[in-house]
């Protein structure tokens, strides 16, 4: 994982569509996902909180991803599980745009 | 399990896929952008180049699946909807149970190419039977494990996404076929 205090430019904002999740990864680690909703980017935790699965190839429905797998639904704004099998609240990453660029940080909005 | 035919490196390792659905569809896409052309490109379309390669799968209940697969020389448009100087086949698969552990299998297929060579439609069609028996052989080491071993854990990966929904979508349907049932029975 990247320094937390570190910007990393991951897409660009042209990219993004507001009915799906774009992979991307900040480091080598942990993979974190940027979609756009209502105009907002969002970055949260591409790993389901239940198993093994990658949320960026679920179903963006009404402000929440649904895993792809056995159906588990986080908010994307919040991170907030809100379905199970999941239990466990997807991480946040700040994010930033400058232009067509979008960077994310490796620590939470509003740290 | 088809690298003799329709399968390669290209389109295992390195495909994108997208999976949308509907309340009773869903909709796999597959796309390759210049990859290696696989054997039946070669010898049914007559492929000397790279190609964009697209598969679009359309799943509708109970059993229908309706396949929209084919290539185009890569960079000449393909995934903007150009589909020139390439070949395109359209197969309908339709499946019905015979017994609780075998099914019937129809399917047709439609090919259109526009490539400089001309297709070999019985080459093409000789290369499909050749991977269904391959998925044949497959399904039958599949119920001789189940037959071993009912109702065992299952373990799904991202690429069980289509699968799962179009099951879903059964499940559902079968739930309320048998609540209407319920119904009728008491009334």
């Amino acid at each position: 994982m990247p320094d937390p205090g570190l910007w990393c430019r991951v897409a660009a904002l042209s990219e993004l569509a507001d009915d799906a999740a774009l992979p991307v990864r900040l480091g080598d680690v942990p993979i974190a996902r940027s979609n756009r909703l209502n105009g907002q980017v969002h970055a949260i935790d591409d790993v389901c909180t239940h198993e093994f699965a990658l949320l960026s190839q679920g179903f963006v429905e009404h402000g929440a991803i649904e895993c792809p797998l056995h159906q588990a639904r986080f908010d994307i704004a919040t991170g907030r599980c809100l379905a199970p099998p999941a239990t466990v609240d997807l991480r946040r990453y700040a994010v930033r745009i400058d232009g067509n660029d979008v960077y994310v940080c490796a620590r939470p909005p509003g740290d | 399990m088809h690298e003799t035919t329709i399968g390669n490196a290209a389109l295992a390792e390195h495909a994108v896929v997208k999976v949308t659905r509907a309340p009773n569809n869903v909709v796999v896409t597959r796309w390759i952008i210049d990859a290696a052309r696989a054997a039946d490109l070669r010898e049914g379309g007559g492929f000397t180049t790279h190609v964009d390669r697209w598969q679009i799968i359309d799943f509708v209940p109970p059993a229908f699946l309706r396949l929209d697969v084919g290539a185009t020389p890569t960079g000449t448009g393909a995934p903007e909807g150009k589909r020139v100087g390439g070949i395109n086949m359209r197969n309908l698969n339709a499946i019905t149970p015979e017994t609780d552990k075998t099914s019937h299998y129809f399917w047709g297929r439609r090919t259109t190419s526009t490539s400089r060579m001309p297709s070999s439609p019985i080459a093409s069609s000789r290369q499909i039977q050749t991977a269904f028996y391959e998925d044949v052989a497959v399904f039958s080491a599949q119920q001789r494990s189940l037959d071993l071993i009912p109702n065992p854990p299952q373990l799904d990966i991202n690429a069980d996404t289509g699968v799962i929904q179009a099951r879903r979508i059964l499940a559902r349907l079968h739930d309320e076929e048998q609540a209407a049932l319920h119904v009728t029975a008491a009334e």
